[in-house]
């Protein structure tokens, strides 16, 4: 099929090695602004300024088509709810608060492996537990079915540079296989694939001593290539098998590492996970690392922490260099979803004409045209937009990556997918 | 800190279009070196030639983006550098024969890149490959006037044409035979266009550029493929061996322009099962303007019907290529095979032509053409040479050849290779018939011819008018 499609994927540099055998480096912080906008979710402060909170004490909510708890990562005071750029550039609300020394916690309830599938469940919603490899989809609702045959835990971690998963697992081996059994046990699916790049050998040796005795558990070394950290991309590697909307029309979930980690280290302490581990990477910062901070800290002390940026003028991104979002302020804040800030120097492409070659319709891995939809948008066609399915594009970056004429192709795709939107609107 | 903004994603591949142009140029530059050698061992004027034809085809190129970039208002170095103007002409000058004119390939360059590039708005724009387009002009507007000099020698191509494409078992491999045999026609031992007679080094320079992510394997190897298999159906069909099909995609550059212009991405769709059933039509293209228009030049033509053609593939593959795998793989195939039957169809049933044995000969650069290569050996012209360019010639006119009799004598004064003036001193064949040949008009008719003329002798005084010409031709042949 790739003989007439393409490889819809493709090898990208992923320079983990400059982050992946540092040290993490603990970031303490005096002061927090918990983003109440997390991804796509908007919440809503449940607390008032002068108020004072406990680490898990909630602290907003959305309460409409989702359930989405915002907890407190410290406890102290309540000092400000004031609007703040987010990692999702938009101003949104964010809870500051101002940090004490007792470190008190408000305890979840604890949870055994003996609970059942809706117990762990209501679990995901009580902790409020989002897929953290970026979309942050509710937990709880992606695993109320019972169409699950296979579950597969995602620490794949395509995206150049990040090395926050493996890090968190390698850490966190227990409360992994605590999660990862309690994901196993709520998609009540036969076999669980736990996707890893095949390079970080030493870890998936760790995993496979880890999941020794479990037989319905398989350890999955993948292919080094993007976007392989997707769930359809993953969901074929692993089923050989593709869908229209969700992977569970395959009959699959796919739950992100880090959000077992947080699930399992939250049913065995009953506490919040007030913190996470975040890369902080690129080619403009003198000492890339991994630093645990609390949610919250905002991005400046991550940066100041890793030694600062070699050359002044920097473009500081959220998340990978291919899907995060880049951001011009540095009081952005650490959310339970952001795996990374990288941090690059300025750069110039040669860009040349089209070659109407088809290298990003043979490597995007929604196997659209790109190229075709750069002209349907310079015509403003939007019939021909909808017949190209322009709204599939996940904006995973491949098309401009891949284009050799260094064109900004993603960015047409992404203003197309606007222009679509508004008109069907 | 400053902080800049920069939509994701940041990483881009390494690979750029400067490089893949680059790459394609070296492949380009690996099949015109063997030209050049070929030429060499034609003789160095060739060779030389094959330089100047790439270096005028260059100036004309470069000179015509130049004065593109002054008249909209760009920066020259930069259209440079973005427009690659370095690869149509090389194209073009690996499509034409060796000895064709300087002024030949300058025009035809000067069409491929205005009206095969720049009217279109420059690089990525165009709609037909550039070369192509230059070689159509050539092929249909220069026919007479593309050779340097009067060497033309018959290419496998034209005479698999003038044999009909396809001929019976026995033509054929006498035909094949006369070229040297399936060894020659692979490695491209004879005289044809510069780039496209060795198809072996064609096929690994095309296999080494697809490694490289230069061009898409799947072109070629379609449009070599449906071809080769069509052939093969034919052979069976005829009596003739795999030696056919192998023939048929070594020749009349189907080679060259599946992996060199074919590929073209400007010119050809943007998904896999377009650009397949892109090159499945231009195979059909190319032997339907074989077999059925008998013309050696299917492969360039095929090419330009098909890039006109290739916005309405790209149409019907414009879809989210996953859902529609299967409708994609069944038009694919369905092309494929629907192209090789009416490929066979046609190659079945137009009518097989004859060769004859040693009807062609190989071409030597060094042999004679025109009246030096005439025999008029029965003549038996004796040369004195009276000085200051003048000769005496004594030949066998009718008398001396029939009966024994006397021969005829001419005094001929030659100036720089040609005739200056012919006088006939001594007339021994008979007046009234012979006469007609040697009157003043016949003779002054003959002032000018050079060893290269091709003169024809007058009808009803055959005898005489040989002697004069047998005469002329020693008197040449003494002078050079
Ligand atoms: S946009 Fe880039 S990758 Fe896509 S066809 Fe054009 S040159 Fe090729
Ligand atoms: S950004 Fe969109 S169009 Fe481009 S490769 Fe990714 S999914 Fe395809």
């Amino acid at each position: 099929m790739a003989f007439l499609i393409g490889p819809m994927q493709h090898h990208i540099e992923g320079h983990k090695e400059i982050t992946e055998a540092n040290e993490i480096i603990k970031i303490g912080t005096d002061e927090v602004a918990i983003s109440l906008s997390i991804g796509a979710h908007i919440a809503t402060p449940t607390v008032q300024v002068g108020d004072r909170v406990k680490i898990g004490d909630l602290i907003g909510k959305r309460d409409d088509r989702f359930y989405v708890p915002i907890f407190s990562s410290v406890s102290g005071e309540v000092v400000a709810i004031e609007k703040r750029m987010s990692a999702s550039l938009k101003p949104s609300d964010h809870v500051i608060i101002k940090k004490d020394d007792t470190d008190e916690f408000k305890d979840f309830e604890k949870l055994s492996l003996d609970a059942s599938k809706e117990e762990i469940i209501a679990y995901m919603k009580t902790i409020g537990l989002l897929g953290q490899g970026g979309a942050g989809f509710p937990s709880y609702i992606k695993y109320a079915t019972d169409k699950c045959e296979t579950l597969i835990i995602n620490a794949v971690e395509c995206e150049p540079y990040i090395t926050a998963d493996v890090r968190n697992i390698e850490e966190h081996l227990d409360e992994f296989k605590y999660g990862v059994m309690l994901m196993l046990k709520a998609s009540n699916a036969s076999k669980c694939f736990v996707a890893m790049k095949s390079f970080h050998k030493e870890t998936i040796e760790k995993l496979i001593k880890l999941f020794e005795d479990e037989e319905k558990i398989v350890v999955k070394p993948v292919k080094d290539v993007y976007p392989m950290g997707w769930e359809r991309t993953l969901t074929y590697e692993v089923l050989k098998k593709r869908y229209d909307k969700l992977p569970i029309e395959a009959g699959a979930i796919v739950s992100n590492a880090t959000s077992a980690i947080t699930l399992g280290s939250t049913a065995l302490s009953g506490r919040y996970c007030y913190e996470r581990i975040v890369t902080v990477s690129g080619d403009n910062i003198n000492n890339p690392h991994n630093v645990i901070c609390r949610i919250g800290t905002p991005i400046s002390k991550l940066i100041e922490a890793c030694g600062g940026v070699k050359e002044d003028r920097a473009i500081i991104i959220m998340g990978g260099p291919m899907m995060g979002t880049c951001v011009t302020k540095d009081i952005v804040t650490i959310t339970p979803i952001s795996n990374a800030v990288n941090i690059f120097k300025e750069q110039h492409f040669k860009e040349y004409a089209c070659l109407r070659c088809g290298r990003c319709v043979e490597h995007c891995p929604s196997s659209l045209m790109p190229v075709s939809i750069i002209e349907a948008y310079k015509f403003n066609d939007i019939a021909e937009l909808e017949k190209l399915h322009v709204s599939d594009c996940v904006e995973c970056g491949m098309c401009t990556f891949i284009c050799p004429s260094k064109i900004e192709v993603t960015e047409s795709i992404r203003r197309a997918k606007k222009l679509l939107a508004a008109r069907k609107r | 800190m400053e902080f800049i903004y920069k939509t994701t994603p940041m990483p881009r591949r390494p690979l750029t279009t400067s490089k893949i142009m680059l790459r394609l140029l070296a492949g380009l530059l690996v099949v015109y070196a063997y030209a050049l050698y070929q030429a060499y061992t034609f003789g160095s004027e060739y060779l030389i030639n094959g330089i100047l034809l790439l270096v005028v085809a260059e100036v004309v190129s470069y000179a015509c983006e130049a004065v593109y970039a002054l008249m909209t208002k760009q920066n020259i170095l930069e259209i440079f550098k973005t427009s690659f103007p370095y690869i149509t002409p090389l194209i073009l000058v690996l499509t034409v024969p060796v000895n064709t004119s300087l002024y030949v390939i300058g025009v035809g360059t000067f069409l491929a890149v205005v009206f095969g590039k720049l009217v279109f708005g420059g690089f990525g724009q165009n709609i037909f490959n550039p070369a192509a387009v230059g070689r159509a002009i050539i092929a249909t507007s220069f026919a007479g006037v593309v050779a340097l000099d009067a060497i033309t020698s018959p290419t496998l191509t034209t005479t698999l044409a003038n044999a009909g494409w396809v001929s019976d078992s026995a033509s054929f491999y006498y035909m094949l035979k006369d070229f040297g045999g399936l060894g020659s026609v692979l490695t491209g031992d004879y005289f044809a266009a510069m780039g496209e007679t060795n198809t072996l080094l064609i096929l690994v320079v095309g296999v080494l550029l697809s490694i490289f992510d230069v061009i898409d394997f799947r072109i070629p190897l379609t449009y070599l493929g449906v071809m080769f298999l069509g052939a093969t159906v034919i052979a069976l069909v005829s009596g003739l061996g795999i030696d056919y099909p192998i023939t048929f995609i070594s020749t009349g550059g189907a080679a060259f322009g599946a992996v060199f212009m074919l590929t073209d991405p400007v010119t050809n769709p943007q998904t896999r099962p377009g650009k397949i059933v892109f090159s499945a039509l231009a195979a059909l293209f190319t032997i339907a303007i074989r077999f059925l228009g008998n013309l050696p030049e299917g492969v360039i033509f095929s090419i330009l019907l098909v890039n006109m053609i290739s916005p309405v593939i790209n149409r019907i593959f414009a879809n989210k290529q996953v859902d529609s795998i299967k409708r994609n793989i069944i038009i694919t195939f369905a092309t494929i095979i629907v192209s090789i039957l009416i490929l066979v169809i046609i190659g079945t049933s137009v009518e097989k032509g004859t060769y004859k044995e040693n009807t062609f000969k190989k071409f030597d650069p060094n042999a004679e053409t025109g009246l030096a290569a005439d025999d008029y050996s029965s003549c038996k012209a004796k040369v004195t040479d009276l000085g200051d360019g003048k000769y005496h010639v004594t030949v066998r006119g009718f008398h001396a050849i029939e009966d024994g009799g006397p021969d005829n004598e001419f005094d001929i004064v030659v100036k720089d290779g040609k005739v200056v003036s012919v006088e006939c001193t001594v007339f021994s064949d008979t007046k009234g018939i012979g006469d007609a040949a040697i009157s003043e008009d016949a003779l002054s008719e003959l002032v000018g011819v050079d060893l290269s003329s091709e003169v024809d002798t007058m009808s009803g005084c055959t005898y005489t008018s040989r002697s004069v010409v047998a005469a002329i031709q020693a008197a040449l042949k003494e002078a050079r």
